[in-house]
Parts: C-alpha cells; sequence; structure tokens
C-alpha cells in the first residue's frame, strides 16, 4: 500500500487562522511526523521530542507559508531541521550515561527481542551510513513506499534527483547491510518502480 | 537481498508515541510563547544591559539592577561583581545589588563563583528549592530531574519544596530536590526510565506524582502506565494489575488498549485466566489477533462458540507461525469447529 501524505485541504483549513483547525492538522500530521522524526532521526535523537518540536514550529510558522500546497514539503523540511538539531545536540551529550528507554514487547522472548535489536542495528547502522538526501529517499520510497512524484514534491527536488539518488543509496545500503552480514538472502534487488 | 525487507527490521513505531507527543505538545502550548518580533529587543536589551553590569562603576555597587538571561540572549560567564562571576547556561532573571543577589532560575545551570568572606548573599530560587549561599564555587541545575545542586567549594543551604532542607558541600556530593508539580514528576519520570534509574527511584517519583495528581487526569494516568509498567517489570504483579485498574477507571483514558493489553498479558502469565479476562475481554474488538486468542483460551471452558468464534477471527487474520498454530490447536481441542 503505498502511504500517502493527507489532504492539504487540512493545512488551507489551519492556515486561516482558526485555532480549532489548526488542532486538527497537527493530529492529522501527527503519525507522519513521528514515522518520519523516527525512521530519519534513527536511535540516537528522542523520536518523540522532535516530533514535539515539529509540531511547535508548525503552529508558531504556518502562517508565513506562502500557499497550502506547499505545506507537506515546507513539514518535510521543519521535521528536517529539527532532527539535524537534534543529532547535534545527541553528538553534544554522547558522554551522558544510561540506556535508551525500550518499550516492553509482550509477544517477544528475550531472546527474540536480542535478535531483533540486532538486526535492526544492521539497519540502522547502514542508514546512518548514507548522507542526509540519500537516507531520505530510501525512507520515503522503500519503507513509506510513496512514488517518486511525492518524494519529489516533499523534498523540493525533480523526479530524476529523487530517482539518481534513490539508486545510489540502495547500492550503498546493501554494500553496507552486506559487508556487516546483516542481510537474511542476497537474492538480487528487488525493484520498485518510481514515477 | 530485498531493500524494503532489511528496512522492515527497524524496531516497529510505538503507537502510543503520538498520544505522548500530543500530550507533551498540549503542556507546552498552553505555556506563554515569547513573541518572535519582541526576541530581538529582548536580546539586544539583555546585552546590553550585561554590558553595563560588566562594566558598572563603583557607584552602581549598591544600586539594585535586574537582568534576564536565556540560551538565545545571553550566555556564558559574566561577572556580576568584583566578589561575584557567574556562568549562565540557561534562563532565568538576576536581580540585586554587588553582595545581595538573587537569582530565579526558569531552567538550566548556573555556576556561581562567590568569593569568601565578603559578606556577600547569593540564593538561586525555583519553583522547588531556594539554594543560599555566602563563600562558596557552585552549580544549581533546573532539568528534568529536579534542581540540581552541586558544590564545588565552601558550603550551601538547600532548602526544597519536596521538604528536604540541609546543607550541600562538595563531600556530600550534589543534592537534588524533586518537582513539586505532577507534570514535572512525569518528565521526572521519563528522564529516570532514559537514564535506566534503579527501580525504586522511578516508582518513589511515580508515587509522589499520583499522590498529587490523583489517578484521574491526564497526567495522573500517564503516570499510573509508566508505574504500571515499573511494577510489572519488577515482577510485583498485584501492583501492576492494581495500578491498571486505576487507570481504566479513569475518565480521561487515551491508552485503554495498552494498558488492558499490558495488563492482560502479564495477569495470564502470572496469575493465569482468573486474573486476565477482566483486561482481555475489552480487546475483543480493539485488540490484535494474538489477543484474541488468549482470551479465546480463557472462555472455551466457559463459552466455547464465543472461543470458536475468536479462534477463527484470528485465524483469519496475520499472525506468526507460533501464534498460528497455537490458534489451530486451540480451534481443534474445541471440537475441530
Amino acid at each position: 500500500m503505498t502511504a500517502s501524505y493527507p489532504e492539504v485541504a487540512y493545512a488551507r483549513a489551519a492556515m486561516s487562522g482558526r485555532d480549532e483547525a489548526v488542532d486538527t492538522l497537527c493530529k492529522v500530521w501527527l503519525h507522519t511526523v513521528y514515522a518520519w522524526c523516527h525512521r530519519l532521526g534513527g536511535p540516537g535523537i528522542d523520536a518523540e521530542g522532535a516530533a514535539h518540536d515539529v509540531l511547535l514550529v508548525m503552529v508558531r510558522k504556518l502562517h508565513t507559508i506562502r500557499s497550502a500546497e506547499q505545506f507537506p514539503s515546507w513539514l518535510f523540511g521543519t521535521c528536517r531541521r529539527v532532527i539535524a538539531n537534534r543529532r547535534r545536540k545527541a553528538w553534544l551529550k554522547r558522554w551522558v550515561p544510561g540506556p535508551i528507554r525500550e518499550r516492553a514487547h509482550p509477544g517477544h522472548t528475550p531472546e527474540r527481542s536480542v535478535e531483533a535489536r540486532q538486526a535492526a542495528d544492521v539497519v540502522w547502522n547502514a542508514l546512518d551510513a548514507l548522507p542526509s538526501a540519500q537516507r531520505e529517499v530510501l525512507v520515503l520510497c522503500e519503507l513509506e513506499e510513496r512514488s517518486g512524484t511525492e518524494a519529489a514534491a516533499l523534498l523540493g527536488v525533480p523526479l530524476g534527483t529523487v530517482k539518481s539518488r534513490l539508486r545510489v543509496a540502495r547500492r550503498t545500503f546493501r554494500e553496507v547491510v552486506e559487508s556487516s552480514g546483516g542481510a537474511s538472502a542476497v537474492d538480487g534487488s528487488r525493484a520498485v518502480e518510481v514515477n | 537481498m530485498d531493500i524494503r525487507t532489511e528496512l522492515l527490521k527497524l524496531p516497529e513505531l510505538d503507537s502510543a508515541a503520538p498520544d505522548r507527543v500530543w500530550q507533551r505538545f498540549q503542556e507546552s502550548r498552553r505555556r506563554p510563547a515569547s513573541r518572535s518580533w519582541s526576541l530581538p529587543l529582548i536580546g539586544l536589551a539583555t546585552v546590553a544591559a550585561a554590558a553595563l553590569f560588566v562594566f558598572s562603576p563603583a557607584w552602581m555597587a549598591d544600586t539594585p539592577r535586574s537582568v534576564s538571561f536565556s540560551p538565545d540572549s545571553f550566555a556564558g560567564e559574566t561577572k556580576w561583581s568584583e566578589v561575584v562571576t557567574l556562568e549562565l547556561d540557561g534562563r532565568g532573571t538576576a536581580r540585586g545589588t554587588d553582595r545581595d543577589l538573587e537569582i530565579s532560575l526558569e531552567s538550566g545551570t548556573i555556576l556561581a563563583h562567590v568569593q569568601p568572606n565578603t559578606g556577600t548573599q547569593l540564593a538561586v530560587v525555583t519553583d522547588e528549592a531556594r539554594v543560599q549561599v555566602v563563600g562558596t564555587v557552585f552549580s544549581v541545575t533546573r532539568g528534568p530531574l529536579g534542581v540540581r545542586t552541586e558544590v564545588t567549594r565552601g558550603k550551601v543551604q538547600v532548602d526544597c519544596a519536596d521538604g528536604w532542607s540541609g546543607s550541600v558541600t562538595p563531600e556530600q556530593g550534589a543534592h537534588t530536590c524533586l518537582p513539586i508539580r505532577p507534570a514535572l514528576l512525569l518528565t521526572r519520570a521519563d528522564a529516570l526510565l532514559d537514564a535506566g534509574a534503579a527501580d525504586e527511584v522511578l516508582v518513589d517519583t511515580l508515587d509522589r506524582g499520583i499522590a498529587l495528581a490523583g489517578p484521574q487526569g491526564v497526567v495522573g494516568g500517564e503516570l499510573l502506565v509508566r508505574r504500571m509498567r515499573a511494577h510489572g517489570q519488577a515482577g510485583r504483579v498485584d501492583e501492576a494489575l492494581s495500578d491498571a485498574r486505576l487507570y481504566l477507571e479513569g475518565s480521561e483514558n487515551t491508552r485503554d488498549i495498552e494498558v488492558n493489553r499490558y495488563a492482560g498479558w502479564l495477569a495470564m502469565g502470572a496469575r493465569g485466566c482468573g486474573a486476565a479476562i477482566q483486561f482481555l475481554s475489552p480487546l475483543q474488538q480493539a485488540g490484535s489477533p494474538e489477543d484474541r486468542i488468549l482470551l479465546a483460551e480463557c472462555v472455551a471452558a466457559s463459552d466455547p462458540n464465543r472461543a470458536g468464534d475468536l479462534l477463527a477471527e484470528s485465524l483469519g487474520q496475520s499472525l506468526d507461525d507460533t501464534w498460528r498454530e497455537r490458534a489451530r490447536r486451540d480451534l481443534e481441542a474445541l471440537g475441530g469447529r
């Protein structure tokens, strides 16, 4: 199923300045924003905190957007800036001790949890090895299964740029995962059409 | 290698996270926001005021003055007077004269150097604590865990709003005054969880928060959910289930499914169906296929038809092999419906 961002109609209503419309816009985008913060920020940053910051910026700067059609792209850019800021702070705080909080998963045995965490670490490392522009297209097109056109609109770049970034990102991601022995099977690339 | 398959190994999104983000967001919005047009003016005024007190002439020594500071407008080391030097990394206001100064700290850290034996009075004040000093080097940090006072040299008197009162010296180590508002205790609990703090410290914070907030209301509910999990992870099953019941009795619940599932699975594992069924039953519609399988096992003896329906419904949904096999076995045991 292709993930699609909510309609710009919510943005248009919120830009009219009505408080309840702003609330609705925040609620409609909350899950998407949190998912972006989680997937693009990685385990080193607090995705909930980042999503919270994005919503605050959204409410405070909504009036600066020129048209509702630009809202998704603007919001994605805001996520990108907040995540970059959080990464800088995380880098500064890297000596602070204490594990990242884990949430209990009632269906997982300890062994399964460890295996899942190790597999996730390989993927996080591979994503981390990518430049942010490539990580973004990989998350949008592969993980969220957005079309190339949709990703291009969100990123504010031409479709051709999305395609070329995606091609390089796939290659680098595959190399990193395979070199760390993380791929479950090497069976050739699965083609995802970008249109 | 299928890249999407690899990417799907990332941890699933926490379904409760958006609720927590929304809660935090609403709390942040309720706080008065500074107007963006006034920031440059405030910054300019603060820098001017800071420059004024750095270069203050002697005649100003006994003249009261007030300076606001924040990370955006003013931070770093500054000489308040000949006998007081401050390192500011936070938000607040400093008021007073050269030798009698009170700093109201909203957030962040202040490191104060006070020359000893000069009769200088310096106090750092927050909602949670008043730190009073005569001649020392010390820092006060207002952060998610509370107000932390650390003394490098000398001795300070700390009076916490949480009831603690005493002196802090370098030998004793830092002292943290606990927050006194439920929402800040919730923030402290999350910071403790992030830092992997000891169970008793976490539960103490949650107990204090729940005592202040009560089990009703959004903050009280959030505190209860965290205490339920803390009890559950420490093996205090009865306490965890009791917190789950308290939460579910509340009127502003947004995490019913999560709480019912956690308590239901915990009760099922530790106490059996008798304790689990009250939590599993509400999950018949809203829960996962796994929840319905557990519920079916609990009602199989008393209501085999309902159990069969639940199992058949679960088998029609996405299940991993272990659960699928378990559901099939349960269904066969019911007579192969």
